[in-house]
């Protein structure tokens, strides 16, 4: 859940995105569990789900501008959240995925690639960019280029 | 000034605090006491019969009628089922037709080309219709999208590599709603979210309708009453007969010069009559402007559904 809330930018969607992933894991469990690391799957789709949540509240949050409608389009994440959660949303897709699973799950550069489908290699150099890049918008410095 | 590990740090310990604040009642299997599972028991049987009485009593045991609205239905004559894809170009396109937009994605994994296709399906059509193409010159950039590079690129990929309905109709969304348009496709292999989510750029797969406008949100009130239906009468709701389950994000549905577009999600075949309901899933379709076949409706839940007749 803490995957989804940093991802998604909301404590409330986080909830509903854990909860249908482990009813989605449970209706496919014949499958699902026949995987090797069934928490890879599970936690993969949470990343996805969160993502394309993202994408689908900016969509309607701009279809209501158009139309009018003067509804919040996405609920908030409370203040808990912090400004570093936002600036990791705003990276591209893959990075985002890698810096959550990497720091809040403390899951390796290789699994985070098994997570993501990809290589370590990816891996290492999504969280080089999205460092990079973080570091640029916090206005702080990224320790590993020191 | 703060390291950025230390930021992160910090972020991740207040994440993980919100999580543990969260008032989540530890799960506990539900025990039946003998004693309260007997007096429920007693109280079923006790209800039972009481209705029972009451139903003689009233002199009448026949179950409840439910009544059907009145639903005045016209005929309309269909399409030919003999319409082949050439006489759907000749006529401006399967887009005037209810079809079927689908496809895939295909991965080599030794570095070859990001193989898609994809298909058609009308049951205005013959044979099915599909094309494949190739989007190996942007498939490198799939990791590191552009979104504005993306734009460009996948609309060139969806002129050059889709027929020329699909590609206007892309043109169309994007013109008409450039923010809403995203050149994204859903690749979604498992259908469970598991294998790839949004990936920019692909320019079809499972849900290319998503591609092609699934993305134009439109919103729209929702009335109570709904339109009428070329040639259908009346439309109503059906309360507790929608499979509600079926269907709670279906908003990507828009006015295009080629009909009703519904995509992404979720629709519902309805017989002529109205009466049968029967839901499709992930499925885009084009509901054509004229014809016994759809109109924009809406679910009890407040989100909008593409309801339409299944040709015979």
């Amino acid at each position: 859940m803490a995957l989804a809330a940093v991802l998604s930018g909301s404590r409330w969607a986080a909830e509903d995105l854990a909860q249908e992933t482990f009813s989605a894991a449970h209706q496919q469990w014949d499958r699902v569990g026949k995987y090797e690391h069934p928490q890879v799957w599970v936690r993969r789709v949470v990343a996805n789900k969160s993502v394309s949540f993202i994408r689908r509240s900016v969509a309607q949050a701009r279809a209501r501008t158009r139309l009018g409608h003067n509804r919040p389009p996405l609920p908030e994440m409370p203040d808990e959240s912090s400004e570093v959660w936002d600036a990791v949303r705003r990276l591209p897709r893959r990075q985002a995925q890698s810096v959550a699973l990497t720091y809040l799950e403390g899951l390796s550069v290789e699994e985070v690639g098994l997570v993501l489908g990809c290589s370590g290699g990816t891996v290492k150099t999504h969280l080089k960019r999205a460092r990079a890049t973080l570091a640029r918008r916090l206005a702080t410095s990224d320790g590993s280029e020191q | 000034m703060m390291t950025l590990d230390q930021k992160l740090d910090q972020a991740v310990a207040d994440v993980r605090q919100l999580v543990e604040d969260l008032d989540v009642p530890p799960f506990e299997k539900p025990r039946t006491s003998w004693v309260l599972a007997l007096a429920a028991a007693l109280v079923v049987v006790v209800l039972m019969g009481g209705l029972g009485w009451w139903l003689t009593a009233q002199g009448d045991d026949t179950p409840p009628v439910i009544t059907q609205p009145d639903v005045t239905t016209t005929t309309v004559p269909l399409p030919s089922q003999e319409l082949t894809m050439e006489k759907l170009n000749n006529q401006g396109g399967f887009l005037r037709s209810v079809a079927k937009i689908g496809g895939g994605c295909g991965e080599d994994l030794e570095g070859g080309p990001f193989v898609c296709e994809t298909s058609i399906d009308s049951p205005l059509l013959t044979e099915p219709f599909e094309v494949e193409y190739t989007v190996e010159a942007i498939f490198d950039q799939v990791l590191q999208p552009d979104d504005f590079e993306w734009e460009s690129k996948v609309g060139a990929a969806a002129r050059e590599s889709l027929e020329p309905e699909l590609a206007g109709l892309y043109t169309w969304a994007l013109a008409t709603y450039p923010d809403e348009t995203e050149t994204e496709c859903r690749v979604d292999f498992q259908g469970d979210d598991s294998v790839l989510a949004w990936e920019p750029g692909y320019a079809a797969n499972e849900q290319c309708g998503v591609y092609l406008g699934g993305l134009i949100n439109e919103y729209r009130p929702v009335p109570d009453e709904l339109p009428p239906a070329p040639g259908l009468g009346r439309w109503y709701r059906v309360p507790g007969q929608l499979p509600d389950a079926e269907f709670n994000s279906l908003f990507d549905v828009a006015e295009t010069p080629f009909g009703l577009l519904a995509t992404g999600t979720d629709g519902l075949w309805i017989s002529e009559d109205g009466v049968t309901w029967e839901p499709f899933a992930r499925d885009a379709v084009v509901f054509p402007e004229a014809g016994p076949f759809a109109r924009l409706a809406s679910s009890e839940l407040g989100t909008l559904c593409a309801y339409g007749v299944r040709p015979s």
